[in-house]
């Protein structure tokens, strides 16, 4: 459980908050790259509860403003687009997508635009996302994750918005035991593979050992099971502080980064960033990862939100088909996490062992949050290296040791990368 | 052994005892306490066997020339009562030369004096009565007794308000290795509980039951 104090703390990402401070000193993936084609209509989009306007240029660049008009306050929404700006239907103020106001027809003084306080944010694409800094001053570097170093067809980013609080959709990747029970279904279909992979033993297996460790990235969880045959299945997630998680998947060649990005107190964005690290994405991985979802890409999470029960199938329970009456590996997280409520009551839970990770990562979080240290990677921390790890190891192998070794392995390995 | 000197100046006799029990070391004295409440005191033992007046004994000053900053007098008195073996002189004396505190398997006196000073004494108790003589330097660096545990000169101390342990010098790194983890898991669980988590769920969460000492 976490008292109301803390639960508030971590949760809350208002203007104003700690959470919200850490937020803005971040980069932040806030739609697809695909959403906006050039010329299209500006979007509004929220993110740490706030409001802004993004809108693509006919020469392809990207911005996004404050969305009011900062003139009255009329919302950039609604605005025309124009000469590669948004004009605003109230008084005509023009914006250019490099961040200038370039025309105010209602002012005679000519040099009045250029004293037009326009708010807007530096913005990048990668990872086939639009990542965009909302904090004051220098903006960082991009983070280096791998898939931001990766091209179009070795990615495959999909964006969900789900109806709960950040930290929800954080926890639902540091909850390793559910793997077994909640996506038992959807393990016993997916394809027994040889490999060092093999999600059968984490169902198999439904009370591992959990470990963690800080790290100099964020914090690292590793499940050791034992297989009876004297060895170990174990499964690695990296964090990459606060909100970003490296995990396993059934295939080595598929790669998988979630991250959760809030959008108010009760709404985020949940990223799968899916990635090929040494070649393009075959076409059946891109089919897999999308697998029953919506086709959107900026929201694969729509179907079920608008049926009752978020559309369970409880004949297909009934008849023993199906565990959770769902058909998305990715709908049930979302589902679950949404049951929980927006905004769940964490003095009332009860964690056990299986929960070590969640209370982890929390007291980490907290930990950071009252003190000089904010939970973000130390900087200069490189990042392009981080990878999840799922192996069969002996018994008596240090899971630390094995790995450092990859780690190591992949440093060399994707250096070149970096440019 | 740095790092071990850093833990012992923050964490306590129960748990270096946990992680000596973990080790299967027996270094927790019987019936000796600090003569003030707060006493804490860490450090390096430097020891002396105490026997009444005879022709071979040593005057204490010869004793005294081998504290330094961070040691820790132990003094072997084999627990008699009849007189103090240590007092508020020696103890200025010690504190000037940098020890942290004292240990004795007897009786200290001016336990006021010691407290005023702000130097910490581990004994069986506190009495007026003079130790004149009865506390002489026997023997000074060599293997003592205290409260039933054998201590080498440059073992390891430990005493707060649960008592006094030893820590062997050839064991330190195992038990750090045991007392280190058991520390951490420890302030997160007293950090956990004061936040209001229930004591089930703090030891689901720390997994006490694979860190705490067999039964």
């Amino acid at each position: 459980m976490l008292n109301e104090k803390n639960a508030n703390l971590l949760g809350d990402i208002r203007p104003g908050t700690a959470m919200n401070a850490v937020f803005k000193r971040m980069w932040l993936p806030v739609m697809t790259s695909n959403h906006l084609a050039p010329g299209s209509d500006p979007e509004k989009i929220r993110v740490l509860d706030q409001s802004y306007v993004a809108f693509r240029a006919s020469n392809g660049q990207l911005a996004v403003f404050d969305e009011k008009c900062p003139h009255r306050g009329c919302s950039l929404e609604l605005a025309n687009v124009q000469d590669d700006s948004l004009r605003c239907i109230f008084h005509g103020w023009k914006f250019h997508v490099s961040g200038k106001c370039v025309e105010t027809p209602n002012e005679p003084d000519p040099r009045f635009p250029s004293r037009v306080p326009l708010k807007s944010y530096p913005v990048k694409e990668a990872g086939g996302a639009v990542w965009v800094y909302f904090g004051e001053g220098q903006a960082p570097e991009l983070p280096d994750l791998i898939f931001n170093l990766l091209v179009d067809d070795q990615l495959c980013s999909r964006r969900a918005v789900c109806d709960y609080n950040w930290l929800t959709g954080l926890e639902a990747i540091l909850d390793p035991s559910h793997l077994g029970i909640l996506h038992s279904s959807w393990i016993q279909k997916a394809p027994d593979s040889s490999s060092s992979v093999d999600l059968g033993a984490a169902g198999a297996n439904l009370a591992p050992t959990l470990e963690c460790e800080e790290t100099d990235h964020g914090f690292r969880y590793v499940t050791l099971r034992s297989m009876g045959d004297g060895s170990s299945y174990i499964r690695v997630s990296e964090i990459v502080a606060p909100n970003g998680v490296f995990i396993a998947t059934t295939d080595p060649g598929r790669k998988l980064f979630i991250m959760s990005v809030p959008i108010d107190n009760y709404t985020s964005m949940q990223w799968y960033f899916r990635h090929s690290p040494d070649g393009p994405m075959p076409e059946s991985d891109r089919s897999w990862a999308i697998g029953r979802s919506d086709l959107d890409d900026n929201d694969f999470y729509q179907t079920p939100k608008t049926q009752p029960r978020w559309g369970q199938d409880r004949e297909a329970m009934r008849r023993g088909e199906s565990f959770t009456g769902f058909t998305d590996i990715m709908f049930e997280d979302f589902i679950v996490g949404e049951s929980q409520g927006a905004w769940p009551d964490r003095t009332k839970e009860f964690l056990g062992t299986a929960d070590k990770a969640i209370h982890f990562a929390r007291q980490y979080l907290l930990e950071r949050l009252k003190s000089d240290v904010p939970p973000l990677p130390k900087p200069g921390t490189p990042l392009y290296h981080l990878q999840a790890l799922a192996a069969r190891i002996p018994g008596d192998e240090d899971w630390r040791r094995v790995t450092e070794t990859e780690q190591a392995a992949r440093a060399e390995r994707y250096a070149g990368l970096r440019g | 052994m740095d790092a071990l000197l850093a833990l012992l100046a923050r964490t306590s006799t129960s748990v270096m005892s946990d992680a000596l029990q973990k080790c299967g070391i027996d270094g927790q004295c019987r019936g000796i306490g600090p003569i003030n409440p707060g006493d804490r005191v860490h450090g390096v033992a430097v020891t002396a066997r105490i026997s009444p007046y005879n022709a071979a004994s040593k005057h204490h000053a010869e004793y005294m020339d081998l504290l330094g900053p961070g040691s820790v007098p132990v003094l072997d008195g084999r627990g008699i009562r009849e007189g103090a073996l240590w007092g508020d002189l020696r103890a200025t004396v010690a504190k000037r030369v940098g020890a942290h505190g004292t240990v004795v398997d007897g009786m200290v006196r001016d336990r006021d004096g010691c407290r005023e000073l702000g130097y910490p004494v581990f004994a069986r108790g506190a009495h007026m009565l003079s130790g004149n003589k009865l506390a002489w330097i026997e023997e000074r660096d060599v293997p003592v007794t205290i409260g039933g545990v054998y201590v080498r000169p440059g073992d390891f101390v430990l005493g707060d308000g649960d008592g006094v342990l030893f820590i062997p010098r050839d064991a330190a790194a195992q038990v750090y290795d045991q007392a280190a983890p058991l520390q951490e898991a420890d302030e997160r669980m007293l950090a956990a509980l004061r936040d209001g988590m229930s004591l089930v769920e703090a030891r689901n969460v720390y997994g006490l039951k694979s860190i705490l000492p067999p039964r």
